[in-house]
């Protein structure tokens, strides 16, 4: 395999930003996982962590939260999801996050996932819904063990809760995936206004609406077995266009998809990652309460 | 020499007369096509000029110019072939790719371009992936182009390939064809007036084409690779 290009270094916001949340996963000698470590700022607040799933009782779930209502202008955000070796946890939003307008400056968030050999991370948190004049840079590193797998969602959706018909200003999302020595096997980086996200790639119609990635990050699983899986939920959805594939440098599999509305992507996303977990760990996930 | 060198070399790397091998592929346009989500000329201008404007000018633009002026560094060339690889997510995009960037360097080396022969083994060594971007910049350095007119040359057979597709496929005619192309001269001159992106910021955000070309994994019929 060619040589690999070198990615951004996953500590590049500094370290008294508006906002940072770290979190240690590791297991106790029975292979339950538990939040070794923990550290929050305003406005982030962790709740306990909760075993949900009754045939993985020992896999935590970890609720994240914000005081603050939403994502504000200069708001400078950092999340760091740490799985130490054979971890298997599941991070995810209590509700969507609202970027609010900002008529001057904005804002960034960034999200670092490192997994550890033997690791299983879930970083599924709901959709960003982005309102008129919201200016976000999003970005999520995930530095893992190739013996490990990490399952990664990231969604967003522009609302206008004024009716007056206007959009957000603009997003700009990166994903790196990166092995344990900074090397990158996958970029996904893009920069969109809301016009142009409105005015859409085609004449269709109906492409607009929410906008999604979702990718299982596996060194050591099926890609086919994969690809299959994830089209089945593919199946028979109207309220979805979305196409599956694999990532470079044998990377994974993903998924990239334009849902109809904020139920319709919930749903397909639910669904993606049931099939994951199943083909991962034997056993599809129970729902979790929000 | 002389002046009409340039527009020479232009015309012959830039002409679908040159065997690179690009009819074979539509870029997600025959999914598109074929889902009847473009079906006529309208369609396929909105189409083109979204990839011109949401991947062309922010992603490959600037590999086609940063291959260009590395272009006798085989070390940085690679790098940059790496980048590319990293960052073209979908299957076939990156199967696309890697055929008709080794395309248009077997041809090359053919002819006798310098270093084409030496990338070529690069390629065969799995050493590099001969992506289809980074070989315009390289390939078209070692001819009498300016980086200028490469990066025009890039955004013009980006163009004819899709607008040939788009014809094959029976959603334009060829008059139809000239008149999109014509169309978009306009635009591609504004977009080259700004600067390239550098490596570090190329980004891209065409999701419908590049669902389509997902999709294009599993289609039943199929004309072109992508």
């Amino acid at each position: 395999m060619p040589d690999s290009v070198e990615g951004p270094d996953s500590e590049t916001m500094p370290p008294t930003g508006t906002g940072r949340i770290e979190l240690v996963f590791q297991n106790d000698p029975e292979g339950r996982s538990y939040l070794a470590e923990q550290y929050s700022s305003y406005p982030f607040h962790i709740c306990r962590a909760h075993y949900v799933d009754k045939n993985i009782p020992g896999m935590a779930t970890l609720y994240t939260q914000s005081c603050a209502g939403g994502i504000f202008k200069e708001d400078r955000l950092f999340m760091k999801i740490h799985g130490r070796e054979h971890v298997w946890t599941h991070v995810t939003t209590q509700a969507s996050t609202i970027v609010h307008r900002m008529e001057e400056g904005f804002a960034r968030q960034q999200v670092d996932i490192i997994a550890d050999q033997g690791a299983l991370i879930e970083y599924l948190p709901d959709t960003t819904i982005l309102f008129p004049k919201a200016k976000l840079q999003s970005s999520i590193n995930i530095r893992r063990h190739p013996d490990s797998d990490v399952i990664v969602a990231d969604s967003f959706l522009t609302h206008d809760p004024g009716n007056a018909d206007e959009t957000f200003s603009w997003y700009e999302s990166e994903l790196v995936i990166q092995q344990p020595d900074g090397r990158v096997d996958a970029i996904d980086r893009f920069s969109v206004t809301g016009e142009t996200f409105i005015s859409g790639e085609t004449s269709a119609p109906g492409q607009n609406a929410v906008y999604g990635t979702f990718a299982v990050i596996s060194g050591r699983a099926d890609n086919c077995a994969f690809s299959v899986a994830l089209r089945s939920c593919m199946e028979a959805r109207a309220d979805v266009y979305a196409g599956v594939s694999r990532l470079p440098n044998d990377t994974g599999c993903w998924v990239r998809y334009f849902a109809m509305d904020s139920v319709a992507a919930k749903a397909f996303a639910t669904a993606l990652w049931g099939v994951s977990r199943e083909l991962l760990t034997g056993y599809t996930p129970d729902s979790r309460r929000k | 020499m002389g002046k009409a060198i340039t527009m020479l070399a232009a015309l012959q790397h830039g002409d679908s007369f040159f065997p690179s091998g690009a009819a074979s592929f539509s870029w997600g346009l025959e999914t598109l096509v074929s889902e009847g989500t473009v079906s006529d000329a309208s369609d396929v201008e909105v189409f083109i000029r979204a990839q011109l404007e949401g991947r062309w000018a922010s992603f490959d633009r600037g590999v086609v110019s940063a291959a260009y002026k590395n272009s006798d560094n085989m070390e940085k060339l690679c790098r940059i072939d790496s980048l590319v690889e990293a960052q073209t997510l979908a299957s076939e995009m990156r199967d696309g790719s890697h055929r008709s960037g080794l395309a248009l360097l077997q041809v090359h080396e053919k002819l006798g371009s310098p270093l084409a022969a030496s990338y070529r083994n690069l390629v065969r060594a799995s050493a590099a992936y001969g992506n289809l971007n980074v070989m315009q910049g390289f390939l078209w350095a070692n001819t009498e182009m300016s980086v200028d007119d490469t990066e025009a040359i890039s955004a013009h057979t980006l163009c004819v390939s899709l607008l040939g597709a788009a014809v094959r496929l029976g959603a334009i005619g060829h008059i139809e064809a000239q008149r999109i192309l014509g169309m978009l001269h306009p635009t591609i001159d504004e977009l080259v007036d700004d600067p390239p992106p550098p490596l570090a910021k190329l980004h891209a955000f065409t999701p419908i084409s590049e669902i389509a070309v997902m999709r294009h994994e599993t289609i039943d019929s199929r004309l072109f690779a992508n």
